[in-house]
């Protein structure tokens, strides 16, 4: 069956984040109109990052799951890795956890256990920081991660297949996406194709969609692009999504419209699960 | 329970999951022949410092006294013991939020007694079980498997069972507890295992392939400790073991 394969530290897999950097991110957040597009994906990509990192975080350290590159593209489309990772392509999860920009202290409200809530201090480590320059070369983008593939599956052609997730308010201004993301999502190593997830990020304050099956319910045309875009869940992780009591339907698709793709990292199967991520 | 003591002899046997370290088991067993009290626990692999939760269990569960399967005042102290343990170690950013959500594992406790039959004065043996989660627990007679518990179906296994916390507060009452009770009688054999090899069991069982035989074949070996962990990479190459950590405790009465 494709999309069993074990992950493990000998046949790790790969996640490229692709960001999106435009001007047209400077636009309020539909979800949180106080905020811009771009400070909505910046909180993204380090909340993904961030629970990636607590995934495959042990006792003793870090196990190397999973590699990981950040494409960013507005002004350039270039690796966004920065600090002493800077100008590198894909790294193995360890060295992003040791190497964010800084690492806030934030506070999250939790219930007390006896009917009040109670402020919890946490820390929010951030590799990335709110951009918002230039036009959108989204197909250039998904140009780059084919190549950051191409090597990564030269090396690990068995592993469980990599997983490319796409931030965007869904406007390229390089052209129509859909035969770069489908040439990269032809490329498979032997359990299977590679897969795209988009979020969208959208400045309409629409209720958020998380893995649709149809694209009827979306607002706008540029979310119905995305939805074509995005791969099918594999089965494996259409069953954790539906453990997880997402009312997901046959055919749902990784998109997320005004949502987030936190999700998608607890439904990959390492090891037995414990219920619950870090938002 | 009240009742007495039954005389009986136990092993136990365990291998790491292929690809990790001998140190990166994370199950755990404990046993008393001189109380017959035993369990397995299977410390959740995304949670962090779980090998020792996993063992501070299983060792909590065979240390209580009294009527450790109903009452669970004796989460308390491993819990406890747990924290005192890693709440002062200095962490990197990742292992410090890993340990406030706590360390997670699967338990399952077994108690052995005899008690006299009123009315016949006979000695009949009963077992009482706690359970949370996936690690099981067999009666064999004869070389037949004749019950399981908590666990029926190899199809019902997934990898996100019940769990019991390490960070969880007294008053907590833990979720998908489960209890289970039965009888023994002298010459059963009670086999306790973690997820993999208890899944494994149950499909050789519904496929009528008799894997206590297969089992037995390993205890009859003249070093048995020495041959689990090539039987057990052998059902992983051959017959869809699962790769995970392994372990196993015989109990013969």
């Amino acid at each position: 069956m494709p999309y069993s394969a074990e992950i493990n530290r000998t046949n790790p897999t790969c996640f490229v984040f692709l960001v999106d950097q435009s001007s047209s991110m400077l636009e309020p957040f539909g979800s949180q109109p106080d905020k811009q597009k771009a400070e909505g994906v910046a909180d993204a990509i380090n909340r993904l990052l961030q629970n990636l990192i607590l995934k495959c975080a042990k006792s003793d350290g870090i196990r190397d799951y999973f590699y990981v590159g950040v494409i960013g593209y507005g002004g350039g489309v270039a690796s966004v890795l920065s600090g002493g990772l800077a100008g590198q392509t894909l790294v193995p999860i360890s060295a992003i956890a040791n190497n964010p920009l800084r690492v806030e202290q934030r506070t999250r409200k939790v219930d007390d256990g006896a009917g009040g809530i109670l402020e919890q201090k946490f820390k929010f480590p951030i590799w990335l920081e709110a951009k918002a320059t230039g036009k959108t070369p989204m197909c250039e983008a998904l140009r780059l991660a084919k190549q950051y593939l191409e090597v990564f599956l030269g090396r690990f052609a068995n592993c469980y297949p990599p997983l490319v997730i796409n931030i965007t308010d869904g406007m390229a201004t390089d052209g129509d996406p859909r035969a770069d993301a489908q040439a990269l999502q032809k490329m498979a190593s032997s359990d299977g194709h590679v897969l795209l997830f988009n979020a969208h990020i959208s400045a309409a304050q629409a209720m958020a969609i998380e893995y649709p099956s149809a694209e009827g319910a979306l607002p706008d045309n540029f979310a119905k692009l995305l939805f074509r875009m995005s791969s099918k869940l594999p089965p494996r992780l259409f069953e954790a999504a539906r453990a997880d009591r997402f009312p997901i339907q046959p055919e749902a698709r990784g998109f997320v419209f005004n949502a987030d793709l936190v999700s998608v990292i607890r439904f990959l199967d390492i090891g037995t699960r414990v219920a619950q991520s870090v938002r | 329970m009240p009742g007495n003591i039954p005389r009986l002899r136990w092993h136990a046997f365990h291998t790491h999951k292929r690809g990790n370290t001998p140190d990166e088991y994370e199950d755990a067993f404990a046993g008393d022949a001189a109380t017959a009290r035993f369990a397995v626990a299977d410390g959740a692999s995304e949670s962090s410092f779980t090998a020792t939760w996993a063992k501070l269990l299983a060792d909590a569960f065979v240390a209580a006294k009294g009527r450790s399967w109903r009452d669970l005042g004796w989460l308390g102290p491993p819990r406890q013991h747990w924290a005192d343990d890693v709440d002062p170690r200095p962490l990197p950013w990742y292992a410090e939020e890993k340990r406030e959500q706590g360390a997670y594992a699967t338990l399952l406790g077994v108690v052995f007694r005899t008690v006299r039959h009123r009315a016949s004065k006979r000695q009949d043996g009963v077992w009482r079980a706690l359970s949370v989660g996936d690690s099981c627990l067999f009666r064999l007679r004869g070389g037949r498997l004749i019950r399981s518990f908590p666990m029926v179906n190899s199809a019902d296994f997934g990898n996100q069972p019940a769990l019991l916390g390490s960070r969880g507060r007294p008053s907590d009452t833990p979720q998908g507890i489960r209890r289970g009770r039965g009888r023994w009688r002298p010459g059963d054999r009670f086999l306790l295992m973690t997820d993999a090899l208890a899944e494994w069991t149950l499909r050789r069982n519904e496929q009528e392939q008799r894997p206590a035989d297969d089992i037995e074949r390993l205890l009859a070996e003249s070093s048995p400790q020495d041959a689990f962990a090539a039987w057990v990479e052998e059902r992983r190459n051959g017959q869809g073991l699962r790769n995970d950590d392994v372990t196993l405790v015989v109990i013969d009465l």
